[in-house]
């Protein structure tokens, strides 16, 4: 008995050891040990003669700090008054000793005269001044808030060599009616700060999944004014929305890809939930026949999207019982690919979302109880958790640097969008108010 | 004594901890578990070890209770879907210019006299089959309505419950109308006469997040229209 006890021990060790290693990596976003971001001061606005109020000038000081404190790159100080006061004097403000016992690398200095902004960047390390070409100020606060946002972008791009993506704005479905008698969603845009917001359909119907297409400015959703889900364009400033597939049945989760000039996306055409892929001209809408690029009985296709040379789909599948992320040719040749499972660790993987780097993908995994934001690298093949603690996190959608993304978070109290960046752990809500947010997606004309 | 007690325990800690832990990628496994009440494919028991294994019922007993509690599968439905087959959607786009049939948001929720005949249908989380004999029943009795009444023309509402991921959810709920689409095409109710939409989880009948509200939420509706009445 002893003997065949040890026997079963010792068989069973080398078995659980696999499953041990088995589980996934829970990373925090800084992907390397030290961390990426450096530190820099950012002072108050010095005002001479300004046209507009210290307040006014205030808010637009916090737009530009938001953008820098969440721009991937930068550790912003807390604002200290004899740090203020050093900044106030034009002789003395750059002081390299005194920044240095900050620890300061980067000093931004803002001066406001009348309505002009002037921004100085002073670089500790090298005691090298950047002093930009002076910004007018408007007066509307729309507007002015867009100007720092640009500010915010050409910082980074002096600093870091990467442009910002503080200027971009984001698309969202905003479902304001939530009762079967009064089920409205409209399409909606946001700075990336998640201000400025802004109507952008007037279906009085349900609308989902906006997509930006930058080359003719128009925006593709699905709305089910119609009755059932169909895929509509709109031009981005507004206008008629017009049916931009014409095919059968129900449509879903259209992608778009601006290298191969095509959309792909879901319909029950057939009767199943089948992957098609049509060629897309936005200013005479589509003239081809959609191609019904994948289809299995008794299975289930959903949200596609493409890679940035337009070769490949990812697209979710429930081939092998559950739903996964698959890779598949994007070939119009009529021949049917076979998809190459990609996602083998995590579960229930849906709403993928390919980088514009093309070096990774972002979807939403069930983790747990909640469903969680996950990376697949294309360079380590490995999958990587991105987002913890409650909510659950759908809809990743890359920003152009492949460095932010946004994706909406939901709880029992309703759905916001979250901002994030690989550089940065933090998730920050970006959206508040009445009414569910979902499906962001990002507005850049890059 | 102890040692040999502790390594007993140990050993059997082990083991469970290798069932439990198992997630039955293995399809063979999977399909073996799924049979293995009705079905024995060989003598071979979970090692693959000839075993001479005792049945719990004798046979007569299990056809017993196949008889009163469900409808057996047979070996190929094991494998395969209640419906395999797909039909494609009615090429007819309602509200459109061509067609003879309104909108669909013309459609509406069936009148007193056809609520109890057209009432909503309910799955389990993550199918999208209808199960049950009551289910199965009034989904052929709304066969044989629309057979008699080809003026009468349907949207099928496929829903889900709030668990699932909002992206896949209209491809579930497109799933789910378009198997009762194909049962009713299968019974021989013209496919010209239906249409389904796809809700996702965007239009919970109920908001609460108990698993009673779940199951409201996991749901076919019919909406209809007469078109020989215009109604």
């Amino acid at each position: 008995m002893y003997y065949l006890t040890l026997l079963l021990t010792l068989l069973f060790i080398p078995l659980v050891i696999p499953l041990a290693s088995s589980e996934p990596i829970q990373l925090r976003v800084e992907l390397t040990a030290q961390s990426p971001l450096r530190s820099a001061y950012l002072g108050q606005m010095i005002t001479k003669e300004s046209t507009y109020s210290k307040e006014y000038l205030q808010d637009l000081c916090k737009a530009l700090q938001f953008d820098l404190s969440h721009g991937g790159f930068i550790d912003l100080q807390a604002t200290k008054e004899p740090m203020e006061s050093l900044l106030q004097s034009d002789s003395a403000c750059f002081d390299l000793k005194r920044w240095k016992q900050e620890r300061a690398e980067f000093v931004f200095r803002f001066q406001v005269t009348e309505d002009k902004l002037v921004l100085q960047i002073y670089t500790v390390g090298s005691q090298s001044l950047k002093t930009f070409s002076e910004v007018k100020l408007t007066g509307d606060a729309v507007e002015d808030r867009r100007i720092m946002h640009r500010l915010s972008d050409k910082i980074h791009l002096a600093l870091f060599g990467i442009q910002g993506i503080a200027s971009d704005r984001i698309l969202f479905s905003h479902q304001t009616g939530l009762s079967q008698k009064d089920w409205k969603a409209e399409i909606w845009e946001c700075d990336s700060d998640g201000a400025n917001l802004r109507q952008v359909t007037y279906d009085k119907s349900y609308a989902v999944t906006p997509i930006y297409i930058p080359k003719y400015q128009k925006i593709l959703y699905v709305t089910y004014k119609l009755g059932q889900p169909k895929i509509f364009s709109v031009p981005y400033r507004g206008g008629v929305g017009k049916k931009a597939i014409d095919l059968r049945g129900n449509h879903f989760v259209p992608t778009h890809s601006k290298t191969k000039n095509a959309i792909a996306f879901v319909s029950d055409a057939m009767g199943r939930a089948d992957l098609f892929l049509q060629t897309f001209h936005p200013v005479d809408q589509a003239v081809e026949k959609p191609i019904q690029l994948f289809a299995k009985a008794g299975t289930t296709q959903g949200s596609p999207t493409f890679s940035p040379d337009g070769q490949k789909i990812a697209f979710v599948s429930d081939l092998d019982g559950k739903p996964r992320i698959y890779l598949i040719s994007s070939k119009m040749d009529g021949k049917r690919d076979t998809p190459v499972l990609l996602t083998k660790k995590s579960q229930e993987c849906t709403c993928p979302n390919w980088s514009p780097d093309g070096k990774k993908i972002a979807f939403s995994a069930k983790t747990g109880k909640e469903r969680q934001i996950w990376i697949y690298d294309f360079e380590s093949e490995q999958e990587i958790q991105l987002t913890m603690g409650p909510g659950n996190k759908e809809n990743p959608s890359w920003a152009k640097d492949s460095l932010h993304l946004v994706f909406n978070s939901t709880d029992p109290s309703g759905s916001e969008l979250y901002l994030v960046n690989l550089n940065q752990p933090e998730c920050i809500q970006i959206t508040h108010g009445a009414g569910n947010k979902n499906y962001p997606n990002w507005v850049s004309n890059n | 004594m102890n040692k040999q007690r502790a390594l007993s325990l140990l050993g059997l800690a082990l083991g469970l901890f290798l069932i439990a832990g198992c997630d039955n990628q293995n399809s063979d496994l999977w399909d073996g578990s799924q049979s293995a009440g009705r079905f024995r494919k060989s003598n071979r028991d979970f090692w693959g070890h000839e075993q001479d294994l005792k049945q719990s019922f004798s046979d007569d007993q299990v056809a017993q209770v196949e008889k009163e509690e469900f409808i057996p599968l047979s070996e190929d439905d094991l494998h395969t879907s209640f419906t395999e087959t797909s039909i494609a959607q009615s090429s007819e786009m309602p509200g459109e210019a061509g067609s003879s049939l309104p909108s669909l948001d013309r459609f509406h929720a069936p009148l007193a006299a056809l609520q109890n005949l057209f009432q909503n249908l309910y799955f389990y989380t993550d199918e999208y089959t209808v199960k049950g004999d009551e289910q199965l029943e009034a989904l052929m009795k709304i066969a044989d309505y629309l057979k008699a009444h080809p003026d009468v023309y349907v949207t099928i509402g496929g829903h889900c419950d709030e668990r699932g991921p909002q992206a896949y959810n209209f491809s579930l709920g497109a799933k789910r109308a378009n198997f009762v689409r194909t049962t009713l095409v299968n019974k021989g109710v013209s496919p010209n006469q239906i249409f389904t939409i796809s809700y996702g989880k965007e239009q919970p009948v109920t908001v609460g997040h108990a698993p009673q509200d779940w199951a409201k939420n996991r749901r076919v509706e019919f909406k209809l229209f007469d078109k020989a009445n215009g109604l």
